[in-house]
């Protein structure tokens, strides 16, 4: 028996990263997959990697920075496979900037992908997730728990993610339902892969959030999605877990 | 195929409440057990259970066991040591055992102040510097169990807040000491759970409740087994990313 059968999890970022590695492994233990990506190109290599190994999923291509597409894409999740029983928060943008170097036009793009479009992803969702008592697992980052130069923005956002998960969980406390957030550290991802370093870092401010240990990779966050979101974690509720090889802990 | 086959795990605290579900999750997926306690009838009891050829959670799994006193750090040396005799390895440290009371504060005395500080600072930092050169050869990891009242303050609990206090932030320290080495150090922070330390808490009849609303929630407790599928999932290899964490598991309790 697998703690995803019969279970439909609503995920963003499915494309890549912690948002594919995740929609593989809640497909392998008996998940229906409603993935939501941008990259509707990076989201049909996920499907198939799904498919491949005999599990379900479906995408719609959203941009998560759209309230009505939030909604149009819950409310298409819920057509197709009935209900919501996990929402999985997992995409998120990052980049490495001076703070005099941040532009109005980043700052709000980072704002509605990373903050904006959790919130009203998760506004729509809730009625269903309470329907089927389920539960809400939002990527945070160390960069929420922590000060780290030349991600302001990010930070910011992250920032935002860690209490709004707490805000909601008390909104929330008396009803069947969890919701809950990771904190992942640095992780084998195109997320990742992608920061520019920009010119005159002074890379003694980055070590505390370089730390000492290897990245983590997307299958261990992944594997940790599925502890929280399944009925394991039946008692973790209103948690930011971080998963960070120690970053967080000095 | 079970998670901690060929693993070796010891535990305090296994007569009862968390310790002797996670003895029995963590036999149930494999692992051989050391349990310790001072409770010699109840750690017998938790070791039939395991041994019991039955049908019941853990049965037919492997455990032997140590009738132990943590708050003499000579005998958390000599339990450790009686582990790796025994069982050739030690991959898992889980610190489980601890007391806690209610007491109005110009109540306790310094007798009860300095054994529940023996029991769960002491006995908990003694079986972590006992096993970590086992836990080093093995390239295993460890796990304490502090509490909320490690980051909530709360009423009547104040000796138990600072010892709880104090093994989340010895589990932090001894993350960062041990960070460039292969080990793992954690602690889980579970709210109130339905154990037999928490019935058997003696309120003071003049209790304002009103200071205890924080710390009792909304969703009343959590079970024993929720925070053994917690410890056994930390306790794997399926979190090697997972380090220096204090992880609440608390039913909402600290997220206000």
């Amino acid at each position: 028996m697998n703690r995803f059968d019969g279970k439909i999890a609503l995920l963003t970022g499915a494309a890549s990263g912690v948002g594919k590695a995740t929609a593989i492994r809640l497909a392998s233990e008996g998940a229906k997959v409603f993935g939501l990506d941008i990259n509707a190109e990076g989201m049909e290599d996920t499907k198939a990697t799904v498919g491949a190994a005999g599990g379900e999923m479906t995408c719609r291509v959203t941009d998560i920075g759209s309230v009505e597409e939030c909604h149009a894409a819950a409310a298409a999740c819920v057509e197709t496979y009935g209900g919501i029983d996990v929402l999985g928060n997992i995409a998120g943008i990052a980049n490495q900037r001076h703070v005099h170097q941040v532009t109005e036009a980043e700052w709000d793009l980072m704002n509605n992908v990373n903050l904006k479009g959790m919130f009203f992803l998760t506004q729509a969702a809730l009625p269903h997730i309470l329907e089927r008592e389920g539960n809400i697992v939002n990527i945070a980052s160390n960069a929420g728990l922590m000060g780290q130069a030349y991600t302001v923005p990010y930070c910011a956002t992250k920032g935002g993610v860690v209490n709004m998960t707490k805000a909601l969980a008390m909104e929330f406390v008396k009803q069947p339902i969890r919701i809950n957030a990771i904190a992942p550290g640095g992780i084998d991802t195109p997320l990742v892969h992608n920061f520019e370093l920009q010119a005159d870092i002074d890379f003694a401010l980055m070590q505390p959030y370089i730390g000492f240990r290897d990245a983590s990779t997307a299958e261990q966050i992944a594997g940790l999605f599925a502890f929280v979101a399944s009925d394991e974690g039946a008692n973790i509720h209103g948690s930011i877990i971080s998963a960070d090889g120690g970053l967080t802990t000095s | 195929m079970g998670r901690y086959d060929g693993k070796v795990v010891a535990l305090t605290g296994v007569a009862s409440g968390m310790g002797r579900a996670s003895a029995i999750r963590i036999a149930s997926e494999g692992g051989t057990v050391f349990g310790m306690d001072i409770n010699a009838e109840g750690l017998a009891a938790t070791a039939a259970q395991i041994t019991d050829a039955g049908a019941g959670a853990g049965a037919g799994g492997t455990i032997t066991t140590r009738v132990t006193d943590i708050s003499d750090h000579t005998e958390c040396a000599a339990a450790i040591q009686e582990c790796v005799d025994t069982h050739g390895r030690l991959d898992v440290l889980g610190n489980f055992a601890a007391i806690s009371w209610m007491r109005n504060t110009p109540d306790v005395t310094f007798e009860e102040w300095r054994r529940m500080f023996a029991i769960n600072v002491d006995g908990t930092y003694f079986m972590c510097q006992a096993a970590l050169p086992h836990v080093l050869a093995a390239e295993g990891n460890i796990v304490n169990i502090a509490s909320n009242a490690a980051s909530m303050g709360q009423a009547y609990l104040a000796p138990y807040c600072a010892t709880k206090g104090a093994v989340a932030q010895l589990t932090r320290a001894l993350a960062m000491e041990y960070v460039k080495q292969p080990i793992r150090i954690n602690a889980i922070a579970p709210g109130g759970t339905d154990t037999a330390m928490n019935a058997n808490y003696e309120l003071a009849a003049d209790t304002d409740f009103d200071l205890m609303q924080a710390a009792m929630g909304h969703r009343g407790f959590g079970q024993p087994e929720d925070i053994a599928a917690l410890f056994a999932f930390l306790a794997s290899d399926d979190a090697g990313n997972i380090h220096g964490s204090i992880i609440n598991s608390d039913n909402g309790l600290t997220a206000s």
